[in-house]
């Protein structure tokens, strides 16, 4: 045991240099003495891996005709805004052509495409959407056993969109930038799961005695109440009860995990809408994310790359990615706006990176990505006309070998809603029907599943 | 089938729309039939023609009654310039409506007198068919005024100015209640904004208490963060926040420097728990944070918690602090609850709020805080609603010092510089922008205001106008203004070669209102519209043909104002940017980040337009003419009243809100009158409905138990 601790020191040391530096890429070496036999398993504990599921987003969509692959199934050639997630292809599906069935509801511009893949529903107004997010009813099912239900992160460094929500009055507020993400996983409360020695702190318990306080009002408060502030203040006390049992995580010894090393506090680049700061801080997220998801502080996360209307813009440009999207003459010999579909690239370019981030996480006999599922989604299509049909969609990793990468299905035109309800099911969560008026869904995307 | 028929049955604006032709076309065919019956001169013709002209005369009833039931659903639907035109189209009705039901009675009397004496058959004919061309033309008017409501497209002038305003009055007298499903709850449970938690640490613990953690993003609807505050809730990780923001609040309240100012006791020994002194602390601080008195039972809960602690840890500070975070972190501290009492009367809010809601109201209001000891004391003793209580308690308000900071988060809401913390500038083409200077440019206009509202007592449109301001030496490059003093702040006038005057040429709005590389007058003038004049300027469709657009780059159009022709020539984007391009072009001499300039691209910037009618040729006049709009003052004087009461209006307490916009008429457009009516009125005393919780009685010594 001394010679291992030894050894995760000095990997310890090593991770620190890379995140602190300018976020270079991580290997992550797995240290196999806690596997079982079979090597897929914690032997400390015996339980099973856990799973994780994730979005991706990126603002203002891509350029159909240049995005959506020719032919469907796994030998697919990549079409040119593909092309930077090449070298990560083989952990990636693509879904082209699914949409948000607007059914007579208007299209309210860049909210109905992410709200709709998200809920279920075409939103009826912009503050009228249905029910909680994607991402809520599987943190539902699956996030009650980690320290988060789920983390959510904002590369561009505004905490406002993250599209994650159990009601359209409060939007689960996103970290804008490594340093709060660093600090809200890797600061107070975090308890190594490999340290070793373990003695609870007595100040955790206070805490607790305090929190216990505050929820003996709540059959006097929910009397005075009407519906609606009901159903709000429950919201309240469901996240009063969410701390409790993060507190009752860190009294308890966690089970060690081999690929949990926790990083050093990151240097955060300046965040602001500058491309060239977003998708820095992008990857110090995304290498903080996977070291969280290692030490299982969560299992549910949200990263936004680009806000819907992405104001993301180059260094000295008087536009940004959504003013050229609408205002860039398209190139008559190139028959693209070509400053516009720059983002594009540049937002797969991203992906690809989070996608070879989360891979690079020994895990068992694979690594973390195999044990993840993560959404990759935009607000529109053709972003110049704003359009929610044929979404760009993508989804990384095999939920545990339940998911089939590789592969390119094409929708023509079927609701985005097939997605999350497929999403939900790999995830555990028992529902056969999902999404709201047109978009309702019971039919799984059967092809995808192994 | 049966959906049709449901249509018709259930909804009056339907019902309206299928019928509102009968009057019109079916009047129209009416009075051909009459009048060939004429020319023939036979009288079974005129009975068709009479019979005509009596039932599609008659069929205006109908559509009157449907309109008017459709009116609240129709008002609540549509924005801005519709709202205008519906009130105009209803006024229009019921000024010369009234012409048709007298037309089908005319009639009726025709074919009753024509069928007995057959002499006066074509004389009351003739009458008929000349009243009929007038309700004819009556119908007409108001059906052309209907049909601007729902169509843009046919609106080719400008909305009536002022329509309806004495209609508003008529109108809420002998109205009906909205069915139960459209009725808002009046009580509101807003959550705490960050500035009033920062207010009331300020006031309990002394100011400079430092809040380290992340507030949960503020949640805007109508407008202002004052309604969305009813509507938002709070998520895990943002209780998360709170949580750690309590205890740390709580670990600087107790610093050995900071405490001795605030707690009424030192214990007998730090190191264990004095259970006299804990109470003591409860007590005193209890009722400020929970904006009430506490109950017997709750001091008792919490003395224990805080005894408990620290008999564990050996110190009675580490047992007060569990119990200051337990009420930091309490939903009554974090959220408004608000409460009625049983006490009901005859009025369209026939119950009344709780003492302790309404010290809330006032002191949120005039404050943007929680309510004092003395407010409190007041709910204790419960006659806080009494009127010469109530009276005092207003008066000692407004004129506290603290009443400049319930303005300043007013205006603060109202101009959205709750933005101000996303906002950021392209570094290369503003090298001038910094956090500092947006910091201070924030700080100039709410420095503005305050002096202009409160210290000169000016009036509300007269800052659209005021050259006073103030400068910091950061924001003097900005303006290209020389500013003597090295620190702080300093009070100038713009001079008129500056090119500046009235707030909306400071460089805050102009900066919050842009791109991160560039001006946009589309943002300016649709600012201007829903934030200062409270309209609703619809969002673009969505398949709108981009390809007209006239790009930023194209060498031959070098300003703004060529490229946004597109806006104002295609039929499309006129209807909507006619309200906005026109109004912030005239702030186009104001760049991306709000610096004076002349030219773009080398080419001159025209800034001149007009303003709905009146016009103006650069930022200074378009000032003027801003306060000589008739919609600022009435924008201003809903959006307060809004803010006070936490939530939108309805459709019933219009008559209202014109009274109110005339009081801050009469009252010179001063502040502190609007917010005197305000607080009088009774929607901010009373609701319509409550959850009449008993009055509780903490006057008794120790409050209910």
């Amino acid at each position: 045991m001394s010679q291992f601790i030894t050894r995760r020191k000095l990997l310890e040391r090593t991770l620190r240099g890379s995140i602190a530096g300018a976020g270079i890429s991580l290997a992550l070496p797995y240290l196999d003495v806690f596997l079982n036999t079979n090597g897929d398993a914690l032997a400390a504990t015996g339980a099973p891996l856990p799973r994780r599921f994730g979005t991706w987003f990126f603002g203002c969509g891509m350029n159909p005709d240049r995005w959506n692959p020719a032919t469907e199934g796994t030998d697919f050639k990549l079409p040119p805004e593909l092309l930077p997630i090449e070298r990560v292809r083989q952990h990636i599906s693509v879904l082209s052509g699914f949409s948000v069935l607007l059914a007579g509801e208007t299209n309210h511009v860049h909210r109905t495409g992410v709200f709709g893949t998200m809920t279920g529903g075409a939103p009826i107004t912009t503050t009228e959407i249905d029910g909680p997010t994607l991402d809520v009813l599987i943190a539902d099912t699956i996030g009650d056993a980690t320290r988060f239900r789920s983390l959510e992160m904002a590369a561009h460094g505004l905490s406002k969109d993250t599209y994650s929500q159990r009601n359209a009055g409060a939007p689960n507020p996103a970290e804008p930038s490594p340093l709060a993400l660093y600090q809200r996983v890797f600061g107070t409360g975090f308890t190594d799961p490999n340290a070793g020695e373990f003695t609870p702190d007595p100040r955790t318990m206070l805490r607790k005695s305090v929190l216990s306080v505050v929820a003996e009002d709540r059959a006097r408060l929910e009397s005075q109440l009407g519906q609606a502030d009901r159903a709000r203040l429950d919201e309240y006390f469901t996240a009063l009860r969410q701390l409790e049992k993060q507190l009752d995580l860190q009294l308890s010894e966690p089970p060690p995990l081999e690929a949990c090393l926790p990083p050093a506090a990151p240097d955060s680049p300046p965040i602001s809408q500058d491309i060239e700061h977003v998708a820095a801080n992008h990857d110090l997220m995304a290498q903080l994310l996977a070291l969280a998801l290692a030490c299982d502080q969560t299992r549910v996360f949200n990263l936004v790359f680009s806000a819907g209307a992405s104001r993301l813009h180059k260094s000295g440009s008087s536009d940004t990615h959504h003013t050229l999207t609408h205002e860039e003459a398209k190139d008559a010999a190139l028959g693209y706006q070509p400053q516009a579909t720059e983002f594009v690239l540049r937002s797969m370019n991203s992906w690809a990176r989070f996608v070879e981030v989360l891979g690079s996480v020994r895990e068992g006999d694979g690594t973390l990505l195999d044990n993840s599922v993560v959404l990759c989604h935009s607000e529109t299509s053709d972003a110049n006309s704003h359009s929610v049909t044929g979404l760009p969609i993508m989804l990384a990793g095999t939920a545990g070998g339940r998911i089939k990468n590789g592969l390119h299905i094409r929708g023509s035109g079927e609701s985005t809603a097939r997605v999350g309800l497929t999403l939900q099911q790999v995830m555990g969560r028992k529902v056969a029907r999902w999404g709201y008026r047109a978009n309702e869904t019971a039919r799984p995307l059967s092809e995808l599943l192994t | 089938m049966s959906e049709l028929w449901f249509e018709i049955a259930e909804n009056p604006a339907y019902r309206h729309v299928l019928l509102n032709h009968l009057p019109i076309t079916g009047l129209a065919i009416a009075a051909c039939a009459l009048a060939w019956a004429m020319v023939e001169n036979r009288w079974r013709s005129m009975i068709l023609g009479l019979s005509l002209c009596l039932v599609t005369s008659a069929s205006a009833v109908l559509v009157m009654q449907s309109g008017d039931a459709a009116y609240p659903f129709i008002f609540d639907q549509i924005g801005g310039t519709g709202q205008t035109w519906l009130d105009h189209h209803v006024e229009l009705a019921e000024r010369w409506g009234r012409l048709l039901p007298a037309n089908a009675v005319l009639a009726a009397i025709a074919l009753a007198t024509g069928s007995r004496y057959a002499s006066c058959r074509r004389r009351m004919s003739g009458l008929v068919l000349i009243t009929t061309a007038f309700s004819l033309a009556a119908a007409g008017v108001i059906a052309q005024a209907g049909g601007h409501i729902r169509h843009p497209e046919f609106r080719t002038a400008h909305a009536p100015a002022g329509a309806g305003t004495e209609r508003g009055s008529d109108r809420s007298a002998g109205l009906t209640p909205l069915p139960a499903k459209s009725q808002p709850a009046t009580l509101a449970m807003r959550r705490l904004t960050k500035a009033q938690y920062r207010n009331v640490m300020s006031d309990v613990f002394g100011p400079g208490i430092e809040l380290a953690g992340r507030f949960e993003p503020e949640n805007r609807r109508n407008g202002l963060i004052a309604v969305g505050s009813a509507q938002a809730t709070i998520t895990a990780s943002g209780f998360e926040q709170y949580e750690g923001m309590a205890s740390e609040v709580a670990r600087q309240a107790l610093l050995p420097e900071r405490r001795k100012d605030w707690l009424p006791c030192i214990p007998s020994n730090a190191e264990a728990a004095d259970p006299a002194c804990s109470k003591a602390i409860l007590e005193e601080v209890g009722p400020l944070l929970l904006r009430r008195p506490l109950r017997k039972s709750e001091i008792r809960a919490r003395a224990a918690l805080a005894d408990q602690a620290a008999t564990e840890f050996g110190n009675f500070y580490t047992g007060i602090a569990s119990t200051l975070s337990s009420l930091l972190v309490a939903p009554e501290f974090l959220f408004r609850l608000e409460s009625t009492v049983p006490e009901t009367a005859q009025t369209i809010y026939p119950v009344r709020l709780s003492d302790a809601t309404l010290a809330s109201r006032l002191s949120f209001l005039l404050w943007n805080s929680g309510p004092d000891n003395e407010l409190l004391e007041a709910v204790r003793r419960g006659d806080l609603h009494e009127q010469g209580v109530y009276a005092k308690q207003v008066d000692r308000l407004l004129s506290s010092p603290r009443f400049e900071q319930g303005i300043r988060a007013l205006f603060e809401d109202i101009f959205q510089f709750d933005e101000f913390e996303n906002l950021s500038k392209d570094p290369i083409r503003y090298p001038m922008f910094s956090a500092r200077v947006a910091a201070d440019a924030r700080e100039q206009t709410l420095r503005t205001v305050v002096d202009h509202l409160l210290s000169r007592e000016g009036s509300y449109l007269e800052l659209f106008t005021t050259p006073h301001t103030f400068m910091t030496r950061i924001l003097g490059p900005v303006y290209a203004l020389p500013v003597r003093t090295e620190n702080g702040w300093e009070e100038l006038k713009f001079p008129p070669s500056s090119g500046r005057g009235g707030i909306l040429s400071h460089a805050s709005f102009n900066m919050l209102n842009a791109h991160s590389g560039r001006s946009s007058p589309t943002l300016r003038g649709l600012f201007v519209r829903e934030a200062l004049l409270c309209q609703h300027v619809p969002p673009a469709p969505a398949d709108v043909d981009f390809g007209l657009f006239n790009a930023d780059d194209s060498p031959e159009h070098k300003t703004a104002r060529n490229r946004l022709e597109v806006h104002a020539s295609n039929a499309t984007c006129r209807n909507c940017h006619t309200l906005t391009d026109p109004l912030g072009l005239g702030l186009e001499p104001f760049d991306g980040m709000g610096r004076f300039r002349r030219t773009e691209n080398d080419a001159p910037i025209d800034a001149s337009g007009d303003l709905d009618g009146k016009t103006f040729r650069d930022p200074a006049s378009l000032g003027i003419a801003m306060a000589k709009n008739d919609r600022v003052a009435g924008c201003l004087a809903e959006r307060t009243y809004q803010y006070a009461i936490g939530r939108t209006t309805t459709f019933s307490e219009r008559a209202f809100l014109r009274r109110l916009e005339d009081a801050f008429d009469q009252g010179g457009h001063r502040i502190t009158h609007l917010m005197r009516e305000i607080v009088n009125a009774d929607g901010f005393q009373r609701a319509t409905a409550g959850n009449s919780m008993p009055a509780e009685d903490w006057a008794l010594r120790e409050g209910p138990s």
